[in-house]
């Protein structure tokens, strides 16, 4: 395997108020890892996706993209999320753009791209996600699955070095929960690397080159779908297995 | 019932280049004030909507909220008061405190655009927090800065939801231009006490300046609805079947190995 560093986290916590929602959380995604995290409603999961992607800023703790430490206030942070792509269990499209804007924006703006090399780079990424022919739908006018899509789309169209998923199907009616999963199985094909938080167990356990079960803020175990599905170390992590119906 | 009719004719065609002057003059002072007064309201709504918790270190706290408090003031003093008493203040107040001579147009322009500025301050405002913070983080996430997010995501989603406030307040301005005539401006309202005042013809005057006043007012509405409607674009979208081949069936092609 591969081991390049694409990102690492040490000793990151997190905390509302007193609530302590990250507890010392370390971890590394190399390239072209798929790593799903799994864990119970309120573990922490998106909790840590946003602040790796400073939507959310850690209350202590240190990321390293691609060995170097980033902080939210360094100059560069604006391309760094740009190649830290994140996709939203709510898609969060722009509602005003239609379709083929929601992704040429960015690219216009953060990394200044013309009017038709962005359109162009769009082009071939939506054609990826099988939406080309919508780029002048609007967002209202999609289904749930069709915007996750575009959502999809727009991330990649950054050309990000990873992606991060939070619950990418978790707001869409089950007929289209496939169709986004398809997407994102193909693009593990691919090879890009992605840190997924996903219900879906029989995906992760498909998909995933490594999976870390969350508990309480805490990583309590990680490894391989195989020894997390079939040999769960901890009483924790059957419990929740058990619950989710993937263990006996 | 029939010289009441009589005396409307008679009083438009006799006086309908002064009621025609009065609307014109009603009209530019609403809809420039309204244009300046939006434009200050995107202003101060802005800078009011500027988070000034821990997460906004860049902008400096302290003199951030020092202009959010002035701003403030503006704000309630005058949604506070009356127009017809800010401009008496404004007009004579000048004069009379400072020796300003400000000439009434300016005057009304002025007060009709920072009374709207008031208004639409807080309008924007509350525009600008009903807008879902999925949208702020979809921006984020992608790289853009708070500035960017703000002038390509925000605020063009803000202007569309609140439209129909701009237009209520064109119409309220169209309507209170005619305090003005406090400071003797030559609104349609001004027209109508001259014309009434001096043929005791009230009732007549008044009907004239009240359909005037109605068109005026039905005028801007459409305008705005248009606007919008403008804005929404096309209710349906077409498929793009220039760039790939049949995709009309709604099945969707997904292309595994399309290339990296
Ligand atoms: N902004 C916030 N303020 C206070 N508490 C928060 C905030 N955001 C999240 N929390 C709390 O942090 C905990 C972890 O939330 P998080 O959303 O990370 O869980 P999750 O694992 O993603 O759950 P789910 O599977 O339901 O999405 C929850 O108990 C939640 O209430
Ligand atoms: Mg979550």
């Amino acid at each position: 395997m591969n081991q390049i560093s694409v990102l690492r986290i040490e000793q990151l916590s997190k905390t509302f108020g007193t609530h302590e929602v990250l507890r010392a959380v370390d971890f590394e995604l190399h390239q072209s890892d798929v790593v799903c995290l799994i864990g119970s409603s309120g573990s922490g999961k998106s909790t840590l996706l946003r602040c790796l992607n400073f939507l959310e800023d850690a209350t202590s703790g240190t990321i390293f993209y691609k060995n170097r430490e980033v902080t939210r206030y360094q100059v560069n942070l604006a391309e760094y999320r740009a190649k830290v792509g994140m996709v939203f269990q709510s898609f969060n499209l722009f509602e005003h753009l239609n379709v083929l804007k929601n992704c040429t924006l960015a690219m216009e703006k953060v990394q200044k791209l013309n009017k038709d090399e962005a359109a162009e780079r769009a082009r071939f990424y939506l054609d990826k996600v099988g939406m080309l022919p919508f780029i002048k739908a609007k967002p209202h006018q999609l289904s749930g699955g069709q915007k996750q899509r575009v959502a999809i789309a727009r991330a990649l169209a950054m050309e990000p070095e990873v992606l991060l998923f939070d619950e990418p199907t978790s707001a869409l009616d089950p007929q289209m929960v496939n169709e986004v999963l398809e997407v994102m199985r193909s693009l593990a094909e691919e090879g890009m690397t992605m840190l997924i938080a996903t219900h879906e167990m029989m995906f992760a356990r498909d998909v995933s080159t490594r999976v870390i079960f969350l508990d309480e803020g805490c990583i309590l175990e990680e490894g391989t779908p195989e020894e997390i599905f079939n040999r769960p170390r901890h009483e924790r992590t059957r419990e929740f297995l058990q619950g989710m119906r993937i263990l006996h | 019932m029939l010289s009441f009719w009589d005396n409307i004719s008679t009083t438009w065609s006799r006086y309908k280049s002064f009621y025609l002057i009065g609307a014109r003059n009603t009209l530019v002072i609403s809809f420039v004030s309204t244009l300046i007064g939006c434009v200050i309201g995107f202003a101060v709504g802005i800078v009011q909507a500027i988070p000034d918790d821990e997460s906004a270190r860049k902008v400096k706290r302290i003199p951030l909220k020092i202009v959010k408090v002035i701003l403030r003031g503006y704000v309630e003093i005058f949604r506070g008061t009356p127009m017809i008493v800010q401009a008496v203040f404004i007009y004579y107040g000048m004069r009379m405190a400072f020796g300003i001579h400000m000439d009434m147009w300016t005057a009304a322009f002025i007060i009709v655009s920072i009374n709207t500025g008031a208004y639409m301050a807080e309008t924007v405002r509350g525009g600008i927090m009903s807008i879902d913070r999925g949208q702020e983080e979809g921006a984020f996430a992608l790289g853009m800065t708070y500035y960017q997010t703000m002038l390509y995501v925000i605020l063009p989603q803000t202007f569309r939801n609140i439209i129909p406030q701009i237009g209520n307040n064109l119409i309220i301005n169209i309507k209170d231009t005619s305090v003005l005539s406090v400071i003797s401006i030559t609104d349609l309202f001004f027209v109508h006490k001259s014309v009434s005042g001096s043929l005791y013809n009230y009732f007549e005057s008044a009907t004239i300046v009240m359909v005037i006043y109605l068109m005026m007012t039905l005028g801007a509405s459409w305008l705005l609805r248009k606007l919008e409607k403008k804005i929404d674009g096309k209710k349906h979208y077409d498929l793009s079947t220039t760039d790939t081949l049949a995709h009309t069936s709604g099945l969707v092609r997904y292309n595994r190995s399309s290339k990296k």
